[in-house]
């Protein structure tokens, strides 16, 4: 095989110019509203004179026209100084920081538990003896869809934590903290990627070649696991790099109702707030994070599907056939 | 869903021995709030009700008298004209890390406030300098009267921190939260942000405020404070006995914890009340008659009765009752729809075809901007609205962000917004309604009421103070600029063995709360 440095250094370059663009298309939009994140912060029963807010605006960078304030914030930001927040007064790689162990934690036991639960939904159909378990079965991951992330989370905390008393409703020190927020958070993934993959096991068990399988006497098991399941699950694949940006999102609502510090909270909070240099913060980390794990999925086809080849040579984009 | 149940299956199997995670020590109260202070520096948080506990003040406000009381300041004189302070302070009160709080300390903390502009320095208009006359005397100057000065000291915002942590600092800097050193009754344990803060008593603590009869330390061995921002995780924590204080307790909660038999604690907020604020410059709202109408039709009996609860009581002024300066105006604020309809009717404004009044080409449509802040807000809005259905006018609420709030207060979009402001002093009035303050009501600067407004911080005799604020308050409602509505009340929800009471800023005081076992 050819070396992959080339490629994955080519990769690399373009996740920056996606975080650049991702931070430049941010500051345009936040740094040119109207609206003012000092007078927020103050509040509205506060009076300062005039000198005083423009004091805080200097403290805080915002009376630089636009054009040095950026230049200004990218330089720093190559520095690794993502400014101060203008809520809390800390600096904001710090308030990130201080939260960001939390928000990966959820995410990535619910992506563990969504891929789980999703391959083994999904096998469970393609094992399913009668149409009528297989419908039955396809059912379910609309119907995981269709249930509101809080209502659910609200639920098993009303039931495991209040009623039973079996797991902790708030707070994060520990794994059983972690239980139920991600099974939460796990659940419309877990919905996504059983629905996915069911699909493209069904249409792979029909393909002529496992037809042929099973005339030689191959068994069901077999067949299902090691010959269909590698052929079906790049689009599965797909799905998981974009769930991981979605994480974020879907986090906002289970770290509120489990009472987490989170990014997604913290996202939530400082957009409320138009605080402007923590948006920006969690924007270039959830850009290089995106692009990252894009990266890293692109890289894993080849060792799941032989037929895939990452950057072809020259400009033909022939795939090796075989069987 | 069988696969759910496999999961939670095998958890339950690796808990099998754990029960619920409830208070572990006798003594340590455990709290949930809805939001944690934004800084856990007092000159930049916007709700001092933890920090009140880490630091302390010059002064206390008795909650009964609404008068100043001592605390780190024994006693004091004020010159003639307020523009000089002298607070002559208690002896051996420490910080937590023994250095001693003495009058070079408070004057690194008030020089500090001033110069990193942060939100109390509104307290120090004109500020000149402060001295350490001698190591327990501290002289305050300013240019001009500053009769508000005494009330601010009192404050939480203004609690004394240890001078190295605000000497040179910038408000930066002075927000780190690794640099939490008070003389206050508690100590900072631990602190994840929005998750946790954890307080220890101090032991050698001995100079509470003068109001209390505790000289000693705190009852309680520490807090353990919780952020939950959902309601029904709170109430569900306080039910199933995994806290023992609810710290925001919406009036939609109540029902459902007075079932559970807790105690519902409450105290009403000093300050001005919530109602609605209209924009005097708009045509609409320029004649006095159809203002008159809008304060008469208005049912306040049947808002609290309705969507709030016992706690929350009709305004009967724009000051809130425990607010010094309060004078009781209920009289010209009853429900009275029939005398609203008269009044504009003898104006001349006719209901169109859709209800609606009109005059020469002036349609009765108020457009009103509120925060939304809780359900309740909302709800009242639009029972206030089918109010002034009954009258012939129309109220189009507007939910507005806090973002673009500042923005719609300053700007000439708006019939009415709705607001409300704590602040248990007279000056209240005039550093929201005064044209040199927020100016809610678009006054023109030099009015008679913005003048009464504007005299309060020259004032010097508490008296005075008061009387200034109360004919303010009765010109403001005899002219109709104000729509008061209720006055707001806030309530911790309690479990049985937690004695809890309020300072004179609505604010649960930990100091002296108590676990009975």
């Amino acid at each position: 095989m050819r070396p992959i440095y080339p490629y994955v250094v080519k990769r690399l370059l373009h996740a920056v110019v996606v975080v650049w663009a991702a931070y430049t298309v941010t500051f345009l939009v936040l740094y040119s509203l109207p609206s003012d994140p000092i007078a927020i912060m103050v509040g509205p029963e506060v009076s300062l004179t005039d000198e005083q807010m423009e004091s805080l605006k200097a403290q805080h960078g915002l009376d630089q026209p636009l054009l040095t304030q950026y230049f200004q914030r990218l330089g720093s930001l190559l520095t690794g100084d993502l400014g101060i927040s203008i809520t809390s007064g800390r600096p904001v790689t710090q308030t990130i920081g201080s939260v960001l162990p939390s928000t990966l934690q959820l995410a990535g036991a619910s992506l563990v538990l969504a891929i789980g639960l999703g391959f083994i939904l999904a096998l469970a159909v393609g094992f399913a003896g009668s149409r009528g378990a297989r419908n039955f079965l396809l059912s379910l991951p609309p119907l995981a869809m269709t249930l509101p992330v809080f209502w659910l989370g609200l639920i098993l905390i009303q039931l495991f934590s209040f009623r039973l008393g079996w797991l902790p409703a708030v707070g994060n020190s520990g794994w059983r903290h972690l239980v139920l927020p991600a099974i939460t958070l796990a659940v419309p993934g877990a919905a996504i990627i059983a629905q996915v993959l069911a699909k493209s096991l069904l249409a792979t068990l029909r393909l002529p070649f496992v037809e042929m399988a099973r005339a030689k006497g191959v068994g069901r098991s077999a067949v299902l696991l090691r010959h269909a399941f590698r052929n079906s699950v790049i689009p599965a694949m797909t799905m998981v790099g974009m769930m991981v940006a979605g994480v974020l999102g879907g986090a906002v609502v289970v770290e509120t109702v489990f009472s987490r510090a989170g990014v997604g909270r913290l996202a939530h909070e400082a957009a409320g707030a138009q605080d402007f240099p923590v948006i920006q913060g969690i924007v270039v980390l959830a850009a290089a994070v995106f692009a990252l794990s894009s990266l890293i999925i692109d890289l894993l086809y080849p060792l799941v599907d032989p037929r895939v080849v990452i950057d072809p040579p020259n400009r033909r984009r022939e795939r090796a056939a075989s069987a | 869903m069988s696969l759910i149940a496999v999961c939670v299956a095998s958890a339950l199997l690796l808990t099998a021995c754990g029960d619920a995670e409830g208070p572990t020590e006798a003594q340590v109260l455990e709290v949930a709030l809805v939001s944690e202070p934004s800084s856990l520096d007092p000159g930049q948080a916007d709700n001092t009700s933890v920090i009140r506990a880490l630091y302390d003040s010059l002064t206390v406000q008795d909650p009964d008298s609404g008068e100043i009381e001592p605390w780190l300041a024994e006693s004091w004189e004020i010159s003639e004209d307020s523009t000089e302070y002298t607070f002559h302070l208690r002896e051996e009160v420490t910080f937590s890390d023994g250095s001693p709080l003495d009058a070079e300390a408070v004057v690194a903390n008030f020089d500090s406030v001033v110069e990193s502009a942060v939100i109390p320095a509104s307290y120090f208009p004109g500020y000149v300098e402060s001295r350490a006359v001698d190591p327990l005397t501290v002289r305050v100057t300013f240019e001009e009267s500053n009769s508000g000065f005494l009330y601010a000291t009192s404050l939480a915002t203004l609690g004394i921190r240890e001078p190295s942590t605000v000497i040179g600092k910038s408000a930066e800097e002075r927000a780190d939260v690794d640099s939490v050193v008070g003389s206050g009754p508690f100590v900072l344990d631990s602190y994840t942000a929005d998750e946790e803060i954890s307080l220890v008593r101090r032991d050698d603590y001995g100079w509470g405020p003068s109001i209390g009869d505790n000289q000693g330390t705190a009852h309680l061995e520490g807090i353990r404070f919780q952020i939950v921002p959902e309601s029904s995780v709170r109430t569900g924590l306080l039910q199933s006995g995994q806290i023992h204080l609810d710290g925001n307790v919406q009036p939609s909660d109540i029902p459902a914890n007075e079932r559970a038999d807790l105690n519902i604690e409450s105290a009403t907020l000093p300050g001005i009340t919530a109602g609605l604020y209209p924009n005097l410059e708009s045509p609409r709202l320029a004649e006095t008659a159809v203002r008159k109408a809008i304060q008469r039709a208005v049912n306040r009996q049947e808002i609290v009765d309705t969507l709030l609860t016992d706690a929350y009581q009709p305004a009967r002024s724009v000051l809130a009752s425990p607010t010094p300066g309060f004078i009781d105006l209920g009289d010209q604020l009853t429900f009275d729809p029939d005398g609203a309809i008269r009044l504009l009717d003898d104006a001349g404004w006719v209901p169109a075809e859709n209800g609606v009044r009109e005059k020469e080409g002036v349609v009765l449509s108020f457009d009103a901007y509120y925060l939304e802040n809780t359900s309740e807000q909302r709800n009242v809005l639009e029972l206030v609205q089918q109010q002034f259905t009954d009258v012939g006018l129309e109220l189009v609420l507007h939910p507005t962000p806090a973002a673009d709030f500042m923005e719609i207060l300053g700007g000439t979009a708006h019939d009415f917004t709705t607001g409300n402001s704590r602040g248990n002093d007279p000056d209240v009035l005039r550093t929201s309604i005064s044209s040199e303050g927020m100016n809610w009501l678009h006054l023109e600067e030099g009015g008679e009421i913005d003048s009464l407004l504007r005299e309060i911080p020259t004032a010097t005799d508490p008296e005075t103070r008061n009387q200034l604020a109360a004919t303010a308050a009765e010109q403001l409602i005899e002219e109709g600029a104000v729509i008061p509505l209720y006055e707001l009340a806030i309530s911790v929800g309690a479990v049985g063995n937690v004695s809890i009471g309020f300072d004179a800023n609505a604010q649960p005081d930990y100091f002296g709360a108590r676990l009975n076992p």
